[in-house]
């Protein structure tokens, strides 16, 4: 039962997908300018990032190793499909501020990332749990920064005014505000676990030496069958 | 021999394949279901909004006019002759700003509504507030009377061009 | 709009006001990935402008002449996804094969690029703009400039910042972010430039 609960906290804090593992950046600094967009992604991105678990833990013993990659796309491209039209219809309004960063789940690298890592090597059960943690995770993260974001840069909190008009500042909610809300809210990271006595240790790219997510993932999605990709042709 | 060729060729693309097929049988039931829910949301939002720029309003027919031309996305006649509802797209900061007009029958600016792409909230917003819509209101011809404002002129400057092509695709179809 | 003007206003918006990078947040890992240095800056960006422009007008293609006739614009995602990577494995194998000095410079780069967000974004917003063949290929190419541009000032600023002393908890990647906030405040002056030239 611990080891259960290990799995599931794992995401939320020792390996929180965005401050630590810094997989995801773009959809954060983004769609974190409103909560109600926030909220939104995260909840899209949980759903798509359990889903996809799951079935990719189903799937593990039937996959051929060499086909995993097209096969982990097309899993989670059809989740992101799903969501993307059941957005679009029943909430149109989150549809229109989540825009092109709904469908772009797919090249998100948490839930590639989390395939490759945990799903395709662990059980349904234990990958369900990481899929949840992760997510809860990664909407903890972009919803902390956009209650900052928009408080400061709007003025209000669901478009509740709570700073009067006229006293806020713009540009955190523009685009050089979400790189210095991330920067600050990793410098914030780092000053309590210096305080903990931990140290910090940003999981960053391929061990450390490039901080490119796509980089993290292809460094462990990794090893490409090189010398056969006509089965990705195929796809 | 001949496992080995299954195993290494014929079974990844059959799996592939068969997932492909899967998924694509699921979003095909999927997409039948929410299609229609998302084209009548699109029909009962672009039905309310030329309501809202006519007034009095009922119903309204699609007039043809030459639409890539002018940059005009919609052009409509008002049936019971209150006027013309006219849309049409412009580059703003960060998307295209959808404006549409109404015009009465003798050409004078109704009704403005504008609709400013929502992912760079703050930038160009401006340009959608009523208090700037409400200048539009009642000129006919052009727009040259009304300035762009500080601080949104590129989304305003898209707005005005909106409004001025509106307004000579009415020229053109009236 | 008529045509020349409205490819001149893809280029520069796509470039300066609409920066992918620093405007839209697309592409922000590799930006911080491998921005450190000025030559990996640089073969990123080519690799990006490569296969971004290729994406566009294969992508514009297949939607256009497939996937319109056949009523199945609802699987945009899944479809162009698989286009980019299928391409990405592609471009790598006639770089190898015919253009061994291309092959060495873009090489390392290529297989990172299927899950950069930046090149589908680019395809999906292509055909949400309803741009037409020379406008995608256009809006491809120009959006990977874009995004080199980014790439290679950016790797100067952090040429610069290495020599800085920021507090303790700033050091490493917050302070990155920091100097990536002011970056994108300078893009910011370029719409006054754009409501001048296009307004």
């Amino acid at each position: 039962m611990k080891d259960k609960l290990k799995i599931f906290t794992n995401g939320i804090f020792k390996e929180n997908p965005v401050l630590i593992l810094l997989l995801g950046c773009c959809s954060v600094l983004a769609i974190s300018v409103t909560v109600s967009g926030a909220l939104g992604m995260g909840v899209a991105l949980t759903f798509v990032l359990v889903c996809s678990n799951v079935v990719i833990s189903l799937l593990r013993k039937i996959i051929p190793d060499k086909v995993r990659i097209p096969c982990f796309i097309v899993v989670v491209a059809t989740f992101v499909t799903l969501v993307q039209m059941v957005v679009e219809a029943y909430l149109p309004d989150l549809h229109s501020s989540l825009g092109v960063f709904l469908p772009l789940i797919v090249v998100n690298c948490i839930v590639l990332g989390r395939a490759e890592l945990f799903a395709s090597k662990h059980s349904v059960g234990d990958s369900f749990l990481d899929g949840l943690g992760m997510g809860i995770g990664y909407t903890i993260v972009i919803v902390g920064i956009a209650v900052v974001r928009e408080l400061l840069g709007n003025g209000t909190i669901f478009d509740q005014r709570i700073i009067p008009e006229g006293f806020q500042i713009g540009i955190i909610s523009q685009t050089p505000g979400g790189f210095m809300m991330f920067g600050f809210a990793m410098a914030l990271l780092i000053y309590f676990l210096g305080k903990k006595g931990k140290k910090f240790e940003p999981r960053i790219g391929c061990d450390g030496k490039c901080g490119s997510c796509s980089a993290n993932c292809e460094s462990r999605i990794t090893d490409l069958p090189k010398d056969e990709p006509a089965a990705e042709v195929k796809a | 021999m001949k496992s080995t060729v299954f195993r290494d060729m014929v079974k990844p693309v059959l799996v592939l394949t068969v997932i492909c097929l899967v998924a694509a049988a699921l979003l095909s039931f999927v997409n039948g279901k929410t299609a229609p829910v998302i084209d009548e949301n699109a029909r009962i939002k672009a039905d309310a909004t030329r309501r809202e720029v006519l007034p009095g309003a009922n119903s309204f027919t699609e007039v043809d006019c030459d639409l890539a031309a002018l940059d005009i996305t919609g052009a409509y006649k008002e049936d019971s002759g209150l006027g013309y509802v006219i849309s049409s797209a412009h580059k703003g900061y960060g998307g295209d700003v959808t404006v549409t007009v109404g015009i009465s029958p003798e050409g004078q600016i109704v009704g403005l509504n504008v609709d400013v792409p929502a992912e760079t909230t703050g930038v160009g917003s401006k340009a959608g507030r009523a208090d700037y819509v409400a200048r539009f209101i009642g000129l006919s011809g052009d727009s040259s009377s009304v300035d762009t404002i500080s601080g949104a002129t590129y989304s305003s400057t898209a707005v005005k061009a909106g409004v001025d092509a509106a307004l000579a695709a009415f020229g053109k179809i009236r | 709009m008529n045509g020349i003007a409205k490819l001149l206003l893809i280029t520069f918006s796509m470039i300066f006001t609409e920066n992918y990078v620093l405007v839209q947040f697309l592409g922000i890992c590799p930006f911080l990935g491998v921005s450190k240095k000025l030559d990996s800056s640089l073969g990123m960006s080519g690799a990006v402008i490569f296969v971004m422009t290729l994406a566009s007008a294969v992508t514009w293609l297949i939607y256009t002449f497939v996937m319109v006739p056949l009523g199945l614009e609802y699987l945009s995602t899944i479809i162009f996804i698989l286009v980019i990577a299928a391409l990405v494995q592609f471009v790598e194998i006639v770089l190898k094969k015919y253009m061994r000095g291309l092959y060495d410079a873009l090489g390392v780069y290529l297989p990172l690029i299927t899950t950069n967000c930046a090149v589908l974004a680019v395809t999906l917003l292509n055909i949400e703009n309803n741009y037409n063949f020379l406008e995608s290929v256009v809006d491809g190419l120009t959006a990977g400039v874009g995004f080199g541009l980014a790439l290679i000032i950016f790797s100067g600023v952090r040429k610069a910042l290495e020599r800085a002393k920021p507090p303790k908890c700033f050091e490493g990647l917050p302070i990155t972010l920091i100097a990536a906030a002011l970056t994108s405040m300078t893009f910011m002056g370029f719409v006054g430039i754009a409501d001048k030239l296009f307004g």
